[in-house]
């Protein structure tokens, strides 16, 4: 390193120069001792004795919130259901895409999605609808949020929105995690997310997750977080620059960033999907990209997402589409996904007991050629109840509910 | 958007725009010591370059300002860039109080250069280990001020303060980010350090072959002139 003494003096000024120096070099001391105190009275002891802390002991050690079991049947089976519904769409969103859906403490859900004349155009916005639990019917739709907010919100330029994510947390807030966009394409994109304490009817302002060193670009979010137990989330996203991979973000309950995993070092996965096997497994399914097989992409973390097993295809197939699941009451694992390693014209449903082998249960859309059925997104709401939604031909979002007593009648 | 990160990106802007007019007005050379009448003429531009810097970046361009369209390509800058434009306006200004030339950057450049290298190299898989991952949580908290105390004690006053600063700025979030590293370094300082110094080792390799062919010759020319008189 070169020197960076100060140059020698012949001026007068010399000794009142030394002085100053001094001075300055005291203040630094005085600076850094106060830096020092400031951070041991709030906790943040030198690594080693901060393991105890709480904010270290949520970095080195998340653990998954196991939700619990559902109670046993009363005696009497429930009857099957499978209930197909479509939302509502509003003229200026004539192209609708990517949707996600939540369930709210009340029992109702919230769906979001983003639509405009077609994907990635500047009028693309994110919107939203209820569904009520008495009537069992979609509220008309709202918008969200669209670039404009956005981009007053953030304070900054945005070119174009994308992926929306919901979640509800244990407490009842509600998230929205989003892909905003200022430069280049799908890769430049970075995660924004808001929150809403009265089931989605009013946002806060939206705020970005600082998540990558080069401009914060290349991270998008597709697929809803997993709860962690201290009310932090592991949030699958995806880096989509040169090459495409997973990652997990660690948030803690007030939605900051803690940490950052990353989940393989392959080059052509995206968009994790994850389900929690236990407090420290997670299986994780991976859309296949760029030329990787056709295949459903599979890896494991037995250590709460920090490491991850090498990637290996599935028998599922893949044609480059998100795919969604969602763990079922009894220990098993659904998902629905688009099988075929082509298009998006099947949309089908799978089961399976140990997260590997899978069984096809049944196609859900079979529609023509050039149709499109993609994006689905699988909640388990109530004990035995899920919830799915889907693009329909990129004109309408779809929700499908069905139980476990329908899951059966399709073994 | 926060008051902090509202600051951080109007002040980014206007520490650009000054130091860019500092820089257009022609930087004296390193270790030259201006003369009275050269000190008074640059801090009145200085000053007037950053409030007009900071008057541009709140100019409306749509729905956000100058500063949040520029702040849409560039990033958040990093407080190194912040400090380093700061200390070039505040040493072109004030030469006597902060004697602080283009060679003291020599060192941190180099730092960097390879820091950066490493950094956006893993960011893009190069390598499957995440750097910047380190720079979450407080793993790099106590090395940085050990770091910085260290630096201080053998006389390295400007990476000491900087490291502090670095510091201060990231455990107060200043710029929205929770990460070290978003604070350490930013592309376009690691873009400036790299060519810096990629430049400079090209010029220091070329000079070191030129010797070497002189010597080369040189030593020719002593054995002939050597054999001429032997014969």
């Amino acid at each position: 390193m070169a020197a960076d003494h100060i140059p020698p003096r012949s001026s007068s000024g010399a000794a009142a120069g030394g002085t100053k120096q001094r001075a300055a070099k005291a203040a630094y001391w005085v600076a850094l001792l106060s830096t020092v105190a400031v951070l041991l009275a709030t906790g943040r002891a030198p690594l080693g004795s901060s393991r105890v802390n709480s904010q270290a002991a949520l970095i080195h050690s998340p653990t998954i919130r196991v939700s619990p079991v559902s109670a046993e049947a009363s005696g009497v089976a429930p009857a099957p259901v499978f209930i197909r519904q479509f939302l509502d769409t509003v003229p200026e969103a004539p192209s609708v895409h990517a949707s996600t859906i939540a369930q709210l403490p009340d029992g109702g859900l919230v769906a979001a999605w983003f639509g405009g004349t077609r994907e990635g155009a500047k009028d693309v916005a994110i919107y939203a609808s209820n569904w009520d639990v008495q009537s069992g019917d979609w509220e008309p739709v709202r918008k969200l949020s669209d670039r404009s907010e956005s981009s007053r919100e953030l304070g900054r330029y945005v070119k174009k929105l994308g992926n929306p994510v919901l979640h509800c947390d244990p407490s009842g807030r509600l998230w929205l995690y989003y892909v905003t966009v200022s430069v280049g394409g799908w890769s430049g994109g970075s995660i924004s997310v808001k929150h809403s304490d009265d089931q989605g009817r009013n946002w806060s302002e939206a705020r970005r997750l600082i998540a990558a060193p080069f401009l914060n670009t290349c991270n998008l979010v597709r697929s809803p977080p997993i709860d962690l137990a201290d009310g932090g989330v592991l949030l699958p996203a995806y880096h989509e620059f040169l090459y495409q991979f997973g990652e997990l973000l660690h948030l803690d309950a007030d939605g900051q960033l803690v940490d950052k995993y990353r989940m393989n070092a392959g080059l052509d996965s995206l968009q994790p999907a994850l389900v929690a096997r236990s407090a420290t497994e997670l299986f994780a399914y991976h859309r296949r990209g760029g030329a990787s097989q056709p295949h459903v992409l599979f890896n494991r973390s037995v250590d709460a997402g920090r490491t991850w097993s090498p990637l290996q295809p599935l028998e599922l197939a893949n044609p480059n589409a998100s795919v969604t699941v969602a763990p079922t009451d009894s220990g098993e694992v659904l998902m629905v996904l688009n099988p075929s390693e082509k298009d998006r014209e099947q949309l089908a449903l799978a089961i399976s007991s140990d997260g590997e082998d899978w069984k096809i249960l049944t196609l859900l859309e079979d529609g023509a050629a050039g149709q499109e059925f993609s994006y689905p997104s699988l909640i388990r709401g109530e004990p035995g109840v899920y919830h799915l939604s889907y693009t329909w031909d990129r004109t309408r979002i779809c929700h499908v509910m069905f139980n476990d007593a329908w899951l059966e009648t399709n073994r | 958007m926060n008051a902090s990160l509202w600051w951080w990106s109007h002040l980014s802007v206007a520490l650009l725009f000054a130091a860019a007019v500092v820089a257009a007005r022609g930087r004296r050379n390193a270790g030259d010591k201006p003369a009275p009448s050269q000190v008074r003429r640059v801090w009145p531009i200085a000053l007037l370059a950053v409030a007009t810097g900071l008057g541009l970046s709140v100019v409306p361009v749509g729905d956000v300002d100058v500063a949040g369209y520029l702040l849409a390509y560039s990033g958040e800058l990093s407080f190194a860039m912040l400090f380093f434009l700061v200390v070039f306006l505040a040493a072109e200004s004030f030469p006597d109080a902060v004697p602080v030339h283009d060679r003291h950057w020599d060192g941190l450049r180099k730092v960097w250069a390879v820091v950066g290298l490493a950094l956006y190299a893993a960011a893009l898989t190069a390598w499957e280990t995440e750097l910047y991952g380190l720079g979450f949580g407080a793993t790099l908290l106590w090395p940085a001020l050990a770091g910085s105390a260290m630096l201080a004690v053998i006389g390295r006053w400007l990476p000491a303060v900087l490291l502090l600063g670095i510091v201060w700025s990231w455990q107060l979030r200043l710029a929205g980010g929770v990460n070290f590293w978003d604070y350490a370094i930013d592309p376009f300082l690691f873009i400036v350090s790299f060519v810096r110094v990629a430049s400079s080792a090209c010029r220091t390799v070329v000079a070191s072959g030129i010797n070497w062919g002189r010597e080369r010759k040189l030593a020719r020319v002593l054995a002939d002139d050597a054999s001429a008189t032997a014969s």
